[in-house]
């Protein structure tokens, strides 16, 4: 099937900007804490921006949320980045693009700590299951559409992923 | 029900089932491994939201959406787009205060009336109904009182319909200059329109004086705007108005749709007609030179390009060979010069045209016995032959017999710069032409240009005509080159190609040479001077993407080595691990316990290196590790504690083994372990 979804329409680009508003500083934390660095986070925030406002979902004031953190999860997954970095040996030929880059302040949440090395060696699902719930506070229902699966499945996953959290967080803290 | 870990975590987030959440209340009364289990669960839960947030800057949101290109209209847009709401507030305002300073001889004589704002300029464009207009102007001023919204939409369609006697005073009679001033205010940019009103007004108009009228329907409203430019009884103001207004042209005017003459005011809307109809009307005509001219800034004459002179010598080619067609006593050397001038390709022309018959050319015999024999040997066949110009172009053989007027009538502006390229220019090209070969044209050439050869009638033609590629490509005796077929054969396709391989040569190595940017998280590229000062642990601790950077060479510093603990003499020594290598130490990390001070390592990797750990002194530990890549940076024991100082032996005293030396407060015994996933020692010092 071929996807021809339009971009966001200009009347859902308001519902979509305050949502993004709403949601940048949750979404950034969710996105440091899953992929450990803030500048990457930012860029895979800005590309899940992008791509849920290329293909926004139909009820985007329900999903809307929903929407912007199954993004972010799959650009933090896939390494997607806004702008894309070129690849190939094109990109010598090319000045690197001077991407809009946000500040934030994301110092306390860039130091480690026994969490947060609990946290790393959890496998990405674990890990974004277990921060869409404690982090984002996303109820299952959400997390299903984020982590693609059903909501049985996402508590299974969060479980298991609570479980190992433990096992690994008590054994690592003195 | 079951202990089931899944059943806990569901119920610890609420997404449990209320009979199953009751069920599994019941169960943790009565099960102490399922309550242990929810308390660490909890407590797990809080560690993971106590996790430290991110807060973006103020701007970061816009940013990021102006970044990802969504873009949309502020909601305040609307409101400012159409300044008619606030002109209307402020009648509906100002009423009290107009309604004292009424201007009773305006409104029976006829007011100016000013519109402004997009409501009005849209009415007097046509484009919307006066009433419209004035109804979308006063939805868009949002909270505006129904009645007074109301009254004011028909005191605007009063006045712009016209005044009329029984209605109440209309808008315009209560107008004041403030009111002007802060309309004018409203959009200087647009210029005011000024509509005079027809001086007499037909009361039997008045009924029509509605907004319904205002509005109108649009069948019946085209033939009342018709009919205003062909009512002759209307003021002589109301028809120009209605052609510069409504711009209906006369030709579609009917004759029959007579209409009073209050429908035509000037500001009567007129409903959306074809665009045909609608065309502006013309301008008057002008019997004298446009103003626009005159009054026009003079520009500075721009520098001609080598694209604008060749298009001028193009044009001049072109000129010459359409006005005067040479003759035989034309073909001087200065016509030759004119037309191979500044612009003329150098290159003969292309080979579309390249077949030359001699019923089209001047014999040699004609034009040659005429000219100097430079340039015959130049050019034999014919003036025209070094024209970049289709044959068709030319003049025909029966143009060549035809008088010619005078040159320096016909060319006279370019006949100087011509006259100073005349002896070079035929002599310029003859460079191209190296050795020429016995029997090619050049050759040929060459013989009619000798004084005592005489010039045979249509020898030199011939002479070319059969060797004519060799314009092109003089021919070289000896071995042909190996010629490539079609287009590879060009060779400005060759330096094209050259040009560009030296361009992509030069974009690969200052691409190269460009760095791709750090992705550290404080965004901060590391100093290569510090990196520079010869202290160890600095080097020791340098990041990898420094060690990219070229580092100065450190000067070697004289470092006391340490003093070599030997293994074998180690109190308490304890050696465990299995021989693995390529572990490296990440950190370490300490905790005071109620029976022991713990020391652990944090490795990387699995599998447990060769480790002996054992006491120097009573108060001195040495860990030392086989395989094992030692960090200096590791996290230093606080104040206070059993452990005051942990340092990293550099140079290692024991080659090929990392020592570690570790200061305790006071003699304690030892207790060592290795522990997996993820791997750590661990040092229990104990007493």
């Amino acid at each position: 099937m071929i996807n021809v979804s339009a971009s966001v329409q200009p009347t859902d680009a308001r519902e979509l900007a305050d949502t993004v508003r709403e949601q940048l500083d949750p979404l950034l934390s969710y996105a440091v804490h899953l992929v450990g660095d803030p500048d990457d986070a930012v860029d895979f925030v800005t590309a899940g921006v992008y791509h849920a406002s290329r293909y926004p979902p139909a009820r985007l004031h329900t999903d809307g949320r929903a929407a912007l953190y199954r993004a972010v999860t799959r650009a933090c997954h896939q390494e997607q980045r806004y702008p894309p970095r070129p690849r190939g040996p094109s990109r010598f030929l090319k000045k690197p693009a001077d991407g809009t880059r946000i500040a934030i302040d994301a110092v306390e949440a860039c130091r480690r700590n026994t969490v947060k090395r609990a946290l790393s060696m959890l496998s990405f699902e674990r890990r974004a299951a277990l921060l869409l719930r404690d982090v984002a506070r996303l109820d299952y229902r959400d997390m299903s559409k984020v982590l693609e699966c059903s909501p049985d499945a996402t508590a299974r996953m969060l479980a298991a992923a609570r479980r190992e959290f433990g096992s690994i967080y008590r054994e690592i803290a003195l | 029900m079951r202990c089931s870990l899944l059943t806990l975590s569901t119920y610890l987030d609420g997404e449990l089932a209320p009979e199953r959440a009751g069920a599994l209340e019941a169960h943790l009364v009565a099960c102490p491994r399922c309550t242990d289990g929810l308390g660490y669960l909890r407590e797990e839960q809080e560690h993971i939201r106590g996790l430290a947030g991110v807060t973006a800057s103020a701007g970061a949101a816009n940013e990021l959406l102006t970044t990802v290109g969504i873009t949309f209209a502020p909601e305040s847009e609307a409101a400012d787009e159409a300044p008619g709401p606030q002109f209307l507030l402020e009648l509906a305002e100002s009423r009290d205060a107009a309604a004292a300073a009424q201007h009773d001889d305006e409104s029976e004589n006829g007011a100016i009336v000013e519109l402004s704002g997009s409501a009005a300029a849209a009415a007097a464009n046509g484009t919307l109904a006066a009433g419209d207009a004035a109804k979308e102007a006063a939805t868009h001023a949002g909270d505006v009182e129904r009645s007074g919204d109301d009254e004011i939409i028909e005191e605007a369609d009063a006045g712009i319909l016209g005044p009329s006697p029984p209605a109440p005073p209309s808008w315009s009679s209560r107008y004041t200059p403030a009111m002007h001033a802060r309309i004018s205010s409203l959009k200087p940019a647009e210029p005011e329109r000024v509509i005079p009103l027809p001086e007499a007004t037909n009361p039997e108009t008045s009924e029509l004086d509605t907004a319904d009228t205002a509005a109108g329907d649009p069948e019946t409203e085209a033939p009342e705007a018709e009919a205003e430019a062909a009512d002759p009884e209307l003021p002589e103001t109301v028809p120009e108005i209605a052609a510069a207004e409504t711009t209906i042209p006369e030709e579609t005017v009917p004759e029959t749709t007579a209409l009073p003459p209050a429908l035509i005011a000037p500001d009567e809307p007129v409903p959306e007609t074809p665009r045909e109809s609608v065309r502006p009307a013309p301008p008057p005509e002008r019997t004298e030179a446009p103003p626009a001219a005159s009054a026009a800034p003079l520009q500075a004459p721009r520098p001609a390009s080598w694209l604008d002179r060749a298009r001028d010598a193009v044009a001049l080619r072109w000129a010459l060979m359409r006005g005067a067609s040479p003759t035989a006593d034309d073909l001087d050397d200065e016509n030759i010069q004119i037309v191979s001038g500044s612009g003329a390709p150098s290159r003969p022309r292309r080979q579309p045209y390249r077949p030359i018959t001699e019923a089209k050319m001047p014999s040699s015999a004609e034009g040659g016995a005429q000219r100097p024999a430079a340039m015959q040997a130049v050019s034999p066949l014919s003036p025209f032959d070094s024209l970049d110009m289709p044959m068709e172009m030319m003049a025909p053989v029966e143009a060549f017999d035809r008088p010619v007027a005078p040159s320096g009538e016909r060319d006279a502006p370019n006949r100087p710069a011509e006259k100073e390229r005349a002896p070079t220019e035929p002599v310029a090209s003859t460079p191209t032409i190296e050795e020429p070969a016995a029997g090619t044209a050049v050759a040929a050439a060459a013989a009619a240009a000798a004084p005592r050869a005489e010039a045979t009638a249509g020898r030199h033609v011939r002479a070319l005509h059969g060797e004519k590629r060799s314009w092109k490509r003089p021919r070289i005796p000896g071995p042909r080159p190996t010629a490539l077929p079609g287009p590879m054969s060009d060779r400005r396709l060759w330096v094209f190609g050259g040009s560009v391989a030296i361009l992509a040569l030069i974009g690969v190595l200052v691409g190269k040479s460009t760095t791709a940017p750090s992705h550290n998280a404080a965004g901060i590229v590391p100093n290569p001077t510090a990196i520079a000062q010869p202290t160890a642990p600095a080097l020791a601790s340098a990041a990898p993407t420094v060690a990219a950077t070229p580092q100065p060479t450190p000067k070697p510093t004289p470092v006391p080595t340490p003093a070599a603990p030997n293994a074998n003499k180690l109190t308490g020594a304890q050696n465990l691990g299995s021989g693995v290598t390529g572990v490296s130490v990440q950190d370490l990390r300490y905790g005071a316990h109620p029976h022991d001070f713990r020391i652990v390592f944090d490795l990387s990797g699995s599998g447990s290196p060769t480790t002996t750990v054992g006491f120097g002194s009573p108060t001195t530990l040495y860990v030392v590790f086989t395989g094992v890549t030692g960090s200096a940076s590791v996290t230093q024991p606080s104040s206070g504690q059993e452990v005051t100082a942990v340092n990293l032996l550099q140079p290692s005293p024991i080659s090929g083994k990392t020592v570690y030396e570790i200061t305790l407060a006071s003699p304690a015994n030892l207790s060592t372990i290795y522990l997996q996933s993820p791997l750590r020692l661990v040092i229990d010092l104990t007493g």
